[in-house]
């Protein structure tokens, strides 16, 4: 960016006034109260709308003369045009208000809103137009608002602008805007509202909620469904049952006609059956007594008894033969086989006559009597429980029953057999007709009621699906709205994740470059060995030789300056990089960056620095406009007498010299007199620089 | 381009190489709109009315 000119009309203290800013330096030179501020003020006025940062906006923008000529109902404008050359274009920034004098009384104006045109040509191609907030957005671009004191510096005021153990407010603050992150904070912010709005507040459906109602509409349909298809299938059913029913009523009626015969063929039914169950019985308790009674029916057992007996006796001398042979023929002849059938042995019946052979007669009949008592008596005690005819009478008592129990069975078949014959019965499909007749007849009931249930419910199933379903779908559609909440969330705490991290990155980015270009301008431009540091928070920690660079005035002013001077290197480089695009290199370029409009600006520096920095000024920005006063004046002897391309005006408080110009002749040996304003002498030495000094009108 | 500036850069990319296609096209939007809205101005009011409308903007587009 670079100044073309300034005009201004009915400003301030200036009813008019034009200066030519295309030298590298310009001079401005005034007394105090001579305009040098409202000049500071026309420019951010002119491009801004409004003051140089510190300056409270004057009741009065317009020219107290001018006004005050205004007639009743006249009116006359306030204007400033600022011209400036940017990236091969030229730019024409104006910038203006109506006044009206409304009545006769003193206090009777009335001002117009501002206006503001910005025109600009192109080296190339058509001029355009912008004005209001398109004219606003287009300077702002070229030099953010916030960044504008920097560059239109009351150097009074330096306390408020970077220096070390300050504030690092401003520090940051314009570092982000020089980097543009404003629109990252924008954006940023943007999305933290987002998060917080209303629609993004609506509670997700609860899966819980949503499963239920799934499975809520799943049965109602499933139980619509089977009411339905119940419905469709009752009736052929119902038929199939009533078919049934018709069946076995015919079948029952017929059952009924030959009730009395039945009644009387069931009778001998029933005694055919008794008999042959009393049969079965008789058979079952003859095997039963022939369990039981086996062993006491079995004689074999009673000769080994008697055997044993015998044995003993005659090995006493005590058994009288013959005696004993009778007993033995008994014993043979009633054990020849045993009553269940099991017959004895050829051995055993051997051993019988064997043993017969040997027993000897035996005279002695009482003695016979004694032993065959002995002998039964032994022989029942070997028993144990009874004699040998009890359970033989039982057995015979069975067999007996089984004969009559066939018997009268046979006799009963025969009268079933001619009862049949002579009492032929209908026929039926089922052994009860009867009780299928009331089967059949419940099962019809039964489906006719669930017809009529199901028909009475039908409706309500179905409202109940359509409901279940409407139910479902709702909460469907709300889980979709809720899916894309939750991914719209998720987007914006994405961005939000990203844009803080670009945030971070290029601050981080702009932080290093700015110390850098600060360390390079105090070493290289101003040649003071401090060492600035600008720490992640954007302290300003300044250091010389190891030690802490205090607050005093003209080390403030050196860091604040190496801050402005790097700034307007670093805005323009990073024009582009607000776009994210590439950024240009960090070094200092010659005849790069933006110009400084300082006011006052060696008055930090006291007597001891002021002319150092005004020899380095030149190199710290392409270009400069210095607005001091008279006082101050020789402190410019060393851009006078350097090689920058210098122009001065003279702000005149007294006397009308509108337009006239003179002529002073800059370098040290023009110092001699000083007492009566030196810079209007005129020329001696054409060797020396020569600057026009153009007197402006107040 | 130094290193310096390169590695910021390439960093940068990465950070919105990281996003979905989706998510860019919003950023690209986010970034443009804030420009338009509020141009090179370093300062902006929440309560703006412009700023809620960009809000709404904001949600009515990813929504």
């Amino acid at each position: 960016m670079r100044l073309q000119r300034l005009r201004v009309r009915n400003w301030r203290s200036f009813p008019a006034a034009d200066l030519d800013l295309d030298k590298d330096v310009t001079v401005i030179i005034g007394q105090n109260g001579a305009g040098k501020t409202a000049l500071l003020n026309a420019f951010v006025w002119g491009l801004y709308g409004e003051m140089t940062r510190g300056f409270p906006r004057p009741d009065d923008l317009c020219n107290h003369q001018a006004k005050l000529a205004l007639r009743e109902h006249e009116s006359t404008s306030v204007e400033v045009v600022v011209t400036f050359l940017h990236r091969e274009c030229t730019y024409q920034a104006r910038r203006s208000f109506s006044i009206e004098r409304t009545g006769p009384d003193i206090e009777s104006f009335k001002e117009s809103e501002s206006s503001f045109v910005l025109n600009v040509y192109p080296n190339v191609g058509h001029a355009h137009t912008y004005s209001g907030r398109d004219a606003d957005r287009e300077v702002r671009a070229i030099l953010p608002l916030g960044l504008n004191p920097y560059f239109f510096f009351p150097a009074e005021n330096i306390g408020t602008a970077a220096a070390p153990d300050r504030d690092a407010t401003s520090v940051k603050d314009a570092v982000e805007i020089l980097i543009g992150l404003k629109r990252y904070e924008i954006a940023l912010t943007t999305i933290r509202q987002a998060l917080k709005h209303q629609k993004l507040k609506e509670r997700q459906t609860d899966d819980l909620k949503l499963s239920k109602a799934r499975e809520a509409a799943k049965s109602a349909r499933a139980e619509h469904e089977r009411a339905t298809a119940r419905l469709n299938q009752l009736p052929e059913t119902i038929r199939a049952v009533k078919r049934a029913l018709d069946e076995a009523e015919a079948q029952f009626k017929r059952y009924d006609g030959a009730r009395e015969l039945i009644t009387q063929r069931n009778r001998l039914q029933r005694d055919h059956d008794k008999a042959q169950a009393d049969a079965n019985d008789a058979v079952e308790r003859r095997h039963r007594i022939l369990d039981e009674e086996c062993f006491n029916l079995f004689g074999i057992k009673v000769l080994e008894s008697a055997r044993t007996v015998l044995d003993r006796a005659k090995a006493d001398h005590k058994i009288p033969p013959k005696v004993s042979a009778g007993l033995l023929d008994e014993l043979i002849d009633s054990a020849d086989s045993c009553i269940c059938g099991t017959p004895i042995s050829v051995s055993e019946r051997d051993t019988l006559q064997a043993l017969r052979l040997t027993v000897v007669e035996d005279t002695l009949a009482e003695a016979a009597s004694n032993i065959r008592a002995r002998v039964i008596n032994e022989h029942e005690r070997l028993l144990g429980r009874t004699h040998p005819e009890k359970p033989y009478k039982r057995l015979q008592a069975a067999q007996t029953a089984i004969h009559e129990a066939h018997a009268r069975r046979k006799t009963l078949d025969d009268e079933i057999k001619e009862f049949d014959e002579n009492n032929p019965l209908p026929e039926w499909t089922v052994s009860d007709p009867s009780a299928a007749w009331r089967k059949y007849q419940r099962r019809y009931a039964e489906l006719k009621d669930e017809q009529k249930t199901l028909e009475a419910s039908r409706d309500k199933l179905l409202k109940r699906r359509r409901d279940a379903d409407s139910k479902y779908n709702q909460l469907t559609r709300q889980q979709d709205s809720s899916d894309k909440i939750a991914q719209a969330r998720g987007q914006l705490q994405s961005l939000e994740n990203t844009i803080e991290n670009l945030h971070n990155l290029f601050s981080s980015h702009a932080r290093e470059d700015t110390q850098r270009l600060m360390n390079s301008i105090v070493r290289d431009v101003f040649f003071r060995s401090y060492t600035i540091q600008l720490t992640d928070n954007f302290d300003l920690d300044v250091s010389q030789d190891g030690l802490d660079v205090g607050a005093s005035s003209s080390e403030s002013a050196w860091v604040t300056f190496a801050f402005v001077g790097a700034l307007a290197h670093l805005i323009d480089q990073y024009g582009e990089f607000q776009n994210m695009a590439e950024a240009g290199e960090s070094d200092i370029k010659a005849g790069y960056g933006y110009p400084l409009v300082l006011d006052a600006p060696f008055s930090p520096f006291g007597e001891d620095y002021a002319s150092q920095f005004a020899e380095r000024l030149p190199r710290l920005v392409p270009q400069s406009v210095l607005i001091i006063r008279e006082d101050q004046i020789r402190h410019l002897d060393p851009i006078m007498t350097g090689e920058a391309s210098v122009a001065a005006y003279l702000l005149c408080l007294h006397g009308p010299r509108k337009d006239v110009k003179q002529t002073i002749t800059w370098g040290n040996d023009s110092w001699g007199d000083r007492s009566i304003r030196p810079y209007v002498q005129p020329a001696e030495d054409p060797s020396k620089v020569r600057t026009e000094i153009l007197t402006l009108p107040i | 381009m130094t290193n310096h500036k390169k590695s910021t850069m390439d960093e940068a990319l990465a950070e919105i190489g990281a996003l979905t296609s989706t998510e860019v096209a919003t950023f690209d939007w986010l970034m443009m709109t804030v420009g338009d809205r509020f141009g090179a101005s370093d300062r902006f009011d929440p309560k703006d009315r412009v700023f809620a409308e960009l809000t709404d903007q904001l949600v009515s587009r990813i929504l």
